[in-house]
């Protein structure tokens, strides 16, 4: 059972980085394609659209700071804790960079044809990028709690 | 699988109303470039139904059967429930201006397969109210009417596309970087093209095209 226990431990402590890189793959790469589409429609101007696609890189770097914290000799005591906070702060960061990679899409689709509004296209991508950082903050909060 | 083509849809331009503009935004050339980025299915069914989508003149040849038979063909093979409705709302319009065509020159209700869609049957049965009971579904049965009445094809013609690039753009709108949304693109360009290709020079040759339509087509696709 002990061995099972310490299992859970190791992937509570790895599952926000490797969760919220999956997540960053998948959201940049929407984003990425969306401005390599309309690259081919713009004459300039294409670095923001770069710049725009890169944004669910941000789930990645909140998985690293998360992981490292978590990071400790794992025992039966702490190892379920660990877990179920690994886990859903790893499915959390996940899904934001997911759907941050959709509203960068649009973003980039909007302000394509209409560059005045890129200001406010992108707000929804930080608003979801507002509830990656609501995780992060509060998982490192509950980490203080379990045992070291 | 849900298939999205985050790429495709941003390298396409924003089509502005075709009622509202003279330029059209991105030539055929283009266009067949961009949707060769479809998945090889997707483009097969695109293509498939823009036989019975596309805004362009049905040959005078061509029969009710035939019709029929391309309907029953793009049916069987559909795989994606907004593109069978899309086919479905411009075929079931092609029946009820149909009907409409056949009343004002005075014919008795039709029967057999005279058209497509579960309307046919409704048509039939109440052949002499204003709308054949249908009002509620195809709010613009009045107006096609009164155009019809009038004569005024242009206007006729406009309502009609109208009411496709509205249909066409609740789809779009629903479906971000879905299939959905490059073939309402593709379709309602189609619109815009056709509409933008009935310049002034062209209007009397065109006029004897809707004429020609009028008096014969329909009467052999749903004869």
């Amino acid at each position: 059972m002990e061995p099972l226990v310490l299992t859970m431990g190791w992937l509570g402590i790895f599952s926000p980085l490797a969760l919220g890189a999956i997540g960053s793959m998948i959201g940049v790469g929407r984003g990425g394609l969306a401005a390599a589409g309309a690259m081919l429609e713009m004459e300039g101007g294409y670095g923001r659209f770069v710049g725009v696609a890169a944004m669910p890189s941000s789930q990645t770097i909140y998985g690293i700071v998360v992981m490292l914290t978590f990071n400790r000799t794992l025992t039966v005591g702490n190892s379920p804790g660990l877990f179920g906070l690994g886990v859903l702060t790893g499915a959390a960061l996940l899904f934001s960079a997911m759907a941050q990679g959709s509203a960068c899409a649009a973003s980039i689709n909007t302000s394509k044809s209409k560059p005045e509004v890129f200001g406010i296209s992108i707000a929804p991508a930080a608003v979801i990028e507002g509830f990656a950082v609501f995780v992060f903050v509060f998982a490192l909060v509950l980490a203080g709690a379990i045992p070291k | 699988m849900i298939r999205r083509y985050y790429q495709l849809v941003a390298s396409l331009p924003a089509l502005p109303d075709f009622r509202q503009t003279k330029l059209l935004p991105m030539s055929r050339l283009r266009l067949e470039e961009r949707m060769s980025l479809l998945h090889r299915d997707d483009l097969e069914e695109l293509m498939r139904a823009e036989r019975l989508i596309a805004w362009r003149r049905q040959p005078v040849s061509r029969t009710t059967e035939e019709i029929v038979a391309m309907y029953d063909e793009v049916v069987a093979h559909n795989r994606n429930q907004e593109l069978r409705n899309i086919v479905d709302f411009r075929m079931n319009m092609r029946t009820v201006m149909a009907a409409l065509r056949m009343r004002r020159q005075g014919k008795a209700a039709p029967s057999g397969r005279w058209g497509t869609g579960p309307y046919t049957r409704i048509i039939e049965a109440r052949w002499a109210e204003p709308e054949f009971g249908l009002g509620a579904v195809f709010p613009w049965i009045p107006e096609a009417q009164k155009f019809l009445d009038q004569g005024d094809a242009m206007e006729l013609e406009k309502l009609m596309m109208g009411q496709s690039w509205k249909k066409l753009s609740q789809i779009s709108d629903g479906h971000p970087f879905r299939f959905e949304q490059v073939f309402a693109f593709a379709y309602k360009w189609d619109i815009l093209h056709r509409w933008l290709s009935y310049d002034a020079e062209k209007a009397r040759e065109r006029f004897e095209e809707l004429i020609m339509e009028v008096t014969s087509d329909h009467q052999n696709l749903f004869a």
